[in-house]
């Protein structure tokens, strides 16, 4: 279908490239939904695991809430016996702490360790206004496994709060204690002691539970624990995990990190949570830290991928079909202009396209046709305009070399007038139909020579052919064309007689000079035609030359420059030419011809 | 002559010159601007208003102030204690008096007046006891006061009781009207150190002199 005159060549078809283009966009689109969805989902899942927690944290504060409640409550009751405030007023320290064990008998109990340490899992202390805590060594009143009672004062002194700043609420904290034994955690609870009906508030009784006994896990999927001060206490997270989320837990501090720290215990992908308890400015910043899974997102995740991948195959198959059908036509529709436009190219203005499809394409072919159409016209119009006139004139005119209105310049020329001999008596024994058959095959015939040697026909008069060499468009050799013509017309002339229907002989007579050459006639009706003495000359030396003879004025001869040999003739007396004129003979065809 | 009537001279002389003592005694008189030294005003306990007997004295006792001479002149052995016990009674749900100054070596019995328990308890180290519940119709205890100092009371059955008893080494002591006036009576002449015990945490003094028949003006202003 592509030919090989083009300079361009297909290098990509422009069916593969629309196909290509739509599986382009189809990749773009899916992928482009992958990556959203999954963006959705994760963001979703993170949500969800943001509620969990927050759910969880708030589950934990009203767990400790309740679990602290019933121990708030009933040391705040103790505070205001007023055995133990007499105890506080007189400095009686062994006797205020085992009134008070007493006193909080059965909410210790639930706190008393079962392990047989040497600390009870709980301690209480008093510490007065001025900050100072009265120490005791009275076993109920409980103490920390590895630090000794002023190692425990000095530390409690730290979190007391002296005067003005006391409320009227139990404070509730964590800390951790650096004891021999290393990092304990403790919680605490501080109640104001006041004595309402003297001297107000006495000071406060610090209240600390040992947290390893409370740090069970609240589900078997949610491990939590607390972090305090660098270090994670907790017993449901593994203690080889401790270290790393304790660092991350340090690095996402610094850096204002959002919660996006991972861990993987057997295998399972958990995310670490953190919430910041509330905790008095005294004491140190406490989190709440819990480890919730990401089995079921990574899942999830993985679910929704794959359905996606399906759906994308799916679609991209659907595609490659639709876009390998819809390619075709386009592309088919394409082709049969191409195929237009090489038909009319190599001169078949009669290719038409079906102008079918209802867009742009037909409205192409449509184009196409009328430009086809227009083609024909013109070629039509040639035809005609070359069938009445000549064709190097019709050309001339239709290439704008020629101006279609009247005018004329002086060009120089040789003029040939070629008529046949003892016309008038040969035509009397023919019928009409015979003569106009006889002539027409005669005239073809020379006029394909004449054309052959560049001559334009300017008319047909009766039997005679009127030559121009040199009108409208000159070659630098109009004279040698004109009498290489002539000879050609001769031996045509010839040739035809041994082999034709007729027999006709012919003379021919050549004139050259300037003449006048140009479109005359009217204004609507134009001939192309010269005027001059050298017509008039070519037409008497017509009529001079003899059967298969071709008379040239003394002119040509000279143009020929000696090319030939010449036979003058005689002195001629030619009508309309007051001086005798000198002519030639051309060698006839027996002769060599060029 | 007679023993009788030599018995009978020397009662007669030193009943003279005791009365001598007597008549030639001073009298100091002062007041305290109490305002500014009084305790924190404790809550108002609602918890028994409304019950029988508890009326007005269901709040703090009314603060007053404890005035008294220590001297050189003044020893642990001169003191004749007497022999009859101070009367410290719980009487409208407070103790009646509030603040009770005492004589080292005193006995004070704690007679319920009320129609409700009290259980009266002092953990002072001067003096630490613990009378146990007894209602109005039971034989009320006596304690025997034989250390000097500040002994506080309370009652186990009701918080806001609260009593003061301060035991002196003095037999000149006198406890201030509501006002913060006071005077003792009855004083030898000598130098003296006079206290005026205000609250819990704070007891003015100052240095007086005495003279027979004199009666000197304290003003505790400053």
């Amino acid at each position: 279908m592509t030919s090989g005159k083009y300079k361009h060549k297909v290098t990509i078809s422009f069916r593969f490239k629309l196909m290509a283009v739509m599986l382009l966009l189809i990749a773009v689109i899916t992928g482009g939904m992958l990556y959203l969805t999954q963006r959705a989902i994760a963001r979703n899942y993170q949500q969800f695991l943001d509620a969990q927690f927050s759910q969880q944290v708030g589950l934990f504060v009203e767990q400790q809430r309740i679990r602290l409640q019933t121990t708030a409550d009933a040391i705040a009751a103790t505070t205001e016996n007023v055995r133990l405030i007499a105890a506080l007023q007189a400095g009686d320290a062994e006797r205020f702490y085992s009134d008070m064990a007493f006193q909080l008998d059965a909410v210790l109990s639930q706190y008393r360790s079962t392990s047989g340490d040497a600390d009870l899992g709980y301690f209480f202390r008093f510490i007065d206004t001025d900050g100072f805590a009265l120490p005791t060594d009275e076993y109920s009143a409980g103490t920390v496994a590895g630090l000794t009672e002023p190692e425990l004062d000095t530390f409690l002194e730290k979190f007391s709060i002296t005067g003005v700043e006391i409320t009227p609420t139990t404070r509730i904290g964590y800390i951790d204690f650096d004891t021999a034994k290393g990092h304990v955690l403790y919680e605490l609870l501080i109640t104001p002691i006041i004595d309402i009906f003297g001297d107000g508030t006495l000071g406060e009784l610090v209240f600390g539970i040992k947290m390893e006994q409370r740090q069970a896990a609240v589900s078997r999927d949610i491990r939590s624990g607390l972090y305090l001060n660098g270090e994670l206490f907790s017993l449901a997270i593994p203690e080889d995990l401790r270290g790393t989320i304790e660092s991350g837990l340090a690095t996402a501090f610094t850096q204002q990190d959002t919660r996006k720290l991972r861990v993987e215990i057997n295998g399972q992908p958990y995310q670490v949570f953190y919430h910041r308890l509330q905790q008095h400015d005294k004491f140190p910043e406490a989190y709440q830290v819990s480890l919730l899974p990401l089995t079921d997102l990574e899942s999830l995740r993985a679910s929704v991928r794959d359905v996606i991948y399906i759906l994308s195959i799916v679609a991209l198959l659907i595609a490659v079909v639709l876009s390998f059908i819809f390619a075709e036509r386009l592309t088919n529709r394409i082709q049969g202009l191409l195929r237009g436009t090489i038909a009319v190219r190599e001169g078949d203005f009669s290719y038409r396209i079906n102008p079918s499809g209802g867009d742009e394409i037909a409205l192409l072919a449509e184009s196409f046709n009328e430009m086809a159409e227009g083609l024909t016209l013109k070629e039509k119009y040639r035809d005609i305009i070359s069938k009445v006139s000549d064709k190097r004139v019709a050309d001339a005119i239709l290439q704008g070399n020629l101006k279609l209105e009247l005018g004329g310049e002086n060009k120089d020329v040789t003029v040939m007038f070629c008529d046949v001999r003892g016309f008038t008596k040969l035509s009397s024994t023919m019928t009409p139909g015979e003569i106009i058959e006889m002539l027409n095959e005669h005239m073809t015939a020379m006029t394909k020579v004449i054309y052959q040697y560049k001559g334009t026909v300017d008319k047909f008069i009766g039997d005679a052919i009127m030559v121009i060499f040199g009108a409208p468009q000159g070659y630098n050799d109009d004279a040698q064309n004109a009498c290489n013509a002539a000879m050609a017309m001769i031996a045509e002339r010839e040739r035809l007689n041994t082999t034709g229907l007729y027999k006709i002989n012919i003379g021919i007579g050549l004139a050259s000079g300037v003449v006048v050459a140009g479109n005359m006639g009217a204004a609507d009706r134009l001939n192309y035609t010269v005027l001059g003495t050298q017509v008039n000359l070519a037409a008497r030396l017509c009529s001079v030359a003899g059967q298969q003879e071709t008379v040239i004025c003394s002119e040509t001869a000279a143009r020929l420059q000696g090319s030939r040999e010449l036979r003058p003739t005689e002195k001629l007396k030619l009508k309309g030419f007051t001086d005798e004129v000198v002519a030639y003979y051309l060698p006839s065809t027996k002769n060599s011809l060029d | 002559m007679s023993i009788r009537f030599v018995l009978c001279c020397i009662t007669v002389i030193v009943s003279i010159s005791f009365h001598t003592q007597v008549a030639h005694a001073a009298v100091i008189e002062g007041s305290v601007e109490l305002a500014k030294y009084a305790p924190r005003s404790p809550a108002v306990s609602q918890r028994y208003a409304g019950q029988a007997g508890a009326g007005k004295a269901d709040t703090a006792p009314p603060h007053v102030a404890v005035a008294y001479l220590e001297g050189a002149s003044i020893t642990r052995e001169q003191l004749r204690p007497p022999e009859e016990p101070i009367v410290l009674a719980q009487k409208g749900l407070q103790f009646a008096p509030g603040i009770l100054p005492v004589m080292l070596g005193s006995k004070v019995r704690f007679p319920n007046n009320d129609d409700v328990f009290h259980n009266v308890f002092s953990y002072s180290p001067s003096k630490s006891f613990d009378l146990g519940r007894y209602a109005r119709n039971e034989e009320a205890p006596v304690q025997h006061f034989d250390t000097p100092g500040l002994v506080k009371l309370f009652c186990e059955v009701h918080s806001h009781m609260r009593g003061t008893i301060l035991v002196l080494e003095t037999p000149h002591f006198v406890t201030s009207d509501a006002e913060g006036n006071f005077r003792l009576e009855g004083i030898p002449a000598g130098e003296y150190i006079l206290k005026v015990w205000v609250n819990e945490k704070q007891t003015l003094q100052r240095s007086v002199v005495v003279k027979d028949e004199e009666t000197l003006t304290v003003e505790f202003s400053d």
